[in-house]
């Protein structure tokens, strides 16, 4: 796992604190894997977007089920710090 | 002085165990403020303050056990600590903030079952409470609220002079009976397997058997054409950011709070043998837990609500509901309980009314189906909306209406 896994994976545990995140397969869906629900989903993305500066349109959430599309969707459009 | 009290939050709890104080002696507490955690068998809850003041004593140690209506602090009220007398009370008669074991039951004549509101213009309960309290017929009025409804704001005194302002609008009522089980304390959350009868499914076990022994259930579909309903979101959350962006649920929950307002038989509590209808909507949401069972917390005033709060306030209770801290108030308070499977992709759900409420409302997934359009048949996002109903209080006749209220209200997703 990269460092910027392991972020995404913390920030998924504040948002979801039952989850162990040392269970998370970083390629399926985390939806499937963990039931989370849309506000879940929701709220993790939200966190994501602050936490690292990138702003997610409606039109990209559907391309976002597992870790490594989320690590890969960061490092494609965060912003330079 | 007032007296914050161990609260009854079921039928079926006793006693709790005070886990820590958030204040100490001297510190200045709002009502609502979060005085300590307390641990039923069902969850772990913040105790919030019913009143305001300065904490005079913290009674009870945390980590002790005590039962239900036990004094577990007092508060100095502000009357108090200038050295006034107590407000005509008799020594140790003063107020005690333990939530009420029944609703309180509305000043004016509820409406009663099978009541149609007399003024038929679209209000809000919490509007047509103002109007009597101030004398003021509906029809008088211009309604600025979701399709054109009179809303709380809309209401004013008749005539100058005015007169004094109405009271505030009581606490949320605290029914003694919380329907559905709560969380299992966070502490819980990190075990690895419940144990096969959890409290948690004892506690549901418990009310969903008084629920299906007593309660006369009824049971209504109908089928919505999501289509504007996702048209229109689609359209508003694409100039939004994601954290602001309005899901679905959000839309149904505030289509059920409005749609609540001309069917008032379905909003309130069966008590003692008798119906109470509730003036507030406090949509119960239930959320399921991972961990294993369900929780049910309220969004408290639900109809007075922007939608884009209600979206905010969504988040919050699933985030809070997550981490165990959801307050004591939003786990008694619910009028009715909204109960949503589609994530899962279930087509419709048959819910069991959490007692004392009197209805309950499912959504299923939506889903593409077949729709009649003119003369073609063409796929169009549908919900297949449930209601459970309590027959003691209504009928099939007045929940069909509210589905077809509710069906019209999500047709124009943008008034509500």
């Amino acid at each position: 796992m990269t460092e910027l896994a392991d972020q995404i994976l913390a920030t998924l545990h504040r948002i979801a604190p039952d989850v162990d995140p040392s269970t998370v397969e970083p390629t399926r869906p985390l939806v499937d894997q963990l039931d989370l629900d849309s506000i879940d989903y929701q709220n993790l993305l939200a966190a994501i977007s602050a936490e690292h500066a990138v702003s997610i349109p409606a039109s990209d959430v559907a391309q976002l089920r597992s870790i490594d599309d989320l690590v890969h969707y960061v490092e494609l459009h965060r912003r330079p710090a | 002085m007032d007296e914050i009290r161990m609260p009854s939050l079921g039928a079926d709890m006793d006693a709790g165990t005070l886990i820590e104080w958030k204040v100490a002696v001297g510190d200045r507490v709002a009502r609502g403020a979060i005085l300590g955690l307390i641990e039923t068998q069902k969850a772990t809850m913040e105790l919030e303050s019913f009143a305001e003041g300065v904490v005079d004593a913290l009674i009870v140690e945390p980590g002790s056990k005590v039962p239900v209506g036990t004094v577990l602090a007092r508060l100095r009220s502000d009357h108090e600590l200038a050295g006034a007398p107590p407000r005509g009370a008799a020594p140790g008669a003063g107020p005690t903030r333990v939530p009420a074991a029944v609703p309180p039951a509305s000043p004016a004549a509820p409406p009663s079952a099978g009541a149609v509101p007399s003024d038929h213009v679209r209000s809000s309960p919490a509007a047509r409470k103002r109007a009597r309290e101030l004398g003021v017929g509906l029809a008088s009025l211009h309604g600025t609220g979701p399709h054109g409804a009179i809303v709380l704001r809309d209401v004013t005194p008749p005539a100058p002079p005015a007169p004094p302002a109405p009271p505030a609008p009581p606490a949320p009522p605290v029914p003694s009976a919380p329907p559905v089980p709560s969380a299992p304390p966070a502490s819980a959350a990190r075990r690895p397997a419940p144990p096969t009868a959890s409290p948690v499914r004892e506690a549901i076990a418990a009310a969903m058997t008084r629920s299906k022994r007593e309660i006369p259930h009824y049971y209504l579909t109908h089928t919505i054409s999501m289509k504007r309903a996702l048209g229109w979101l689609a359209e508003t959350n694409a100039h939004r950011a994601i954290q602001d962006r309005i899901l679905p649920g959000a839309l149904l929950l505030r289509a059920v709070a409005l749609a609540l307002w001309d069917i008032p038989e379905l909003n309130g509590f069966w008590i003692d043998g008798a119906y109470r209808a509730s003036e507030e909507v406090h949509l119960g949401t239930a959320i399921a837990l991972r961990t294993g069972g369900l929780i049910a917390p309220a969004i408290l005033d639900a109809d007075d609500k922007p939608l884009e709060q209600l979206m905010q306030e969504l988040h919050d209770l699933v985030a809070r509901a997550r981490a165990g801290r959801l307050r004591s108030s939003e786990l008694t308070a619910a009028t009715i309980t909204v109960t949503s499977l589609g994530d899962r992709g279930c087509e419709a759900v048959y819910p069991i009314i959490n007692p004392p409420q009197v209805a309950m409302v499912g959504f299923g997934a939506i889903l593409e189906r077949p729709w009649v359009e003119g003369p073609a048949v063409v796929p169009h996002p549908t919900v297949v909306a449930t209601l459970a109903a309590d027959h003691r209080v209504s009928d099939g006749h007045r929940g069909g209406l509210f589905l077809s209220d509710l069906d019209h209200l999500l047709q124009e997703p943008e008034k509500l």
